[in-house]
């Protein structure tokens, strides 16, 4: 059976923000450490940022309403069971 | 962080997180993150000269606190990064290899198999987590007295084995500091 990943993998190539002397403010809001970024030029969207997360996400919810094109490649070698689907979009400023 | 993170996350920040940018995306980049000045800075070069630094007797409270990160971790796609993982910790005495974790709000939490390895207290039951203390926690040197923890039983989460980790230090602990991801010399320094 093929399972479709929940995770959302996106490489992003450049990530613009409100950039001060190559300083990129934060705020800490619950715990988290938010930033500012855009993607595809124009779309404005907070990131946490998490070194304890080995790949970065999208959140689903934006790549549906700014339809972003998504690709997908196995998660492990396939062997046609329990396999595994990741989903990647490449996010260009 | 989980991936199943944004849900849980939209609801306790009150609005739309749009992404999480993982060691993926810092992968050979030198990041600093200053929790006074709140700003988060790319650097060209290492903050340090860890040759020269190492060699050093010098006052320890000038010097940065310096750790190595040394967990490997392949993705699916053939990549391999280093994970914050680092040695150098001691929690009551006893090291604990503890993962750096800017995605995770409590000051330290701990695995069940260090809680009971090391017996720092009772384990929690299983699939269940509960707040604790620890006396003490010692960063390569630098004290830290009477730490909150967050202990975890079995199947609640946080089921790595003492060779990959016992220890996550989340914020509470980092934004003490001023703390430098050195993803191209893998090293973790905080200031």
């Amino acid at each position: 059976m093929l399972k479709t990943s929940f995770a959302i993998l996106f490489s992003l190539t450049f990530i613009s923000s409100h950039c001060l002397a190559g300083e990129i403010p934060f705020t800490l809001e619950k715990g988290f450490i938010i930033i500012a970024a855009k993607i595809k030029k124009d779309i404005p969207v907070k990131a946490a940022v998490s070194t304890g997360s080995p790949h970065s996400y999208l959140n689903p919810d934006l790549i549906q309403r700014h339809k972003i094109r998504l690709g997908y490649t196995s998660d492990g070698p396939v062997t046609g069971r329990n396999d595994k689907l990741t989903h990647l979009a490449e996010v260009r400023r | 962080m989980k991936n199943k993170a944004f849900g849980e996350m939209n609801k306790k920040i009150g609005r739309e997180i749009g992404m999480i940018l993982g060691a993926d995306f810092f992968k050979g980049k030198i990041v600093q993150i200053d929790f006074k000045k709140k700003v988060i800075r790319f650097l060209e070069k290492s903050p340090v000269d860890y040759n020269s630094l190492k060699l050093k007797v010098a006052s320890a409270i000038q010097q940065p606190l310096l750790f190595k990160m040394d967990q490997l971790y392949r993705t699916f796609y053939a990549v391999e990064l280093t994970m914050p993982v680092v040695e150098g910790i001691t929690f009551n005495g006893v090291k604990i290899r503890a993962f750096f974790d800017t995605g995770s709000a409590f000051p330290v939490l701990i695995s069940p198999a260090a809680t009971k390895e090391h017996a720092l207290a009772p384990v929690p039951e299983k699939g269940s987590s509960k707040v604790g203390q620890i006396k003490s926690m010692n960063l390569s040197g630098y004290e830290i007295p009477e730490v909150p923890v967050m202990l975890f039983g079995r199947e609640a989460g946080f089921d790595e084995s003492l060779k990959e980790y016992g220890a996550i230090i989340g914020l509470g602990i980092m934004q003490n500091f001023t703390v430098t991801f050195d993803w191209d010399e893998k090293m973790v320094l905080l200031n």
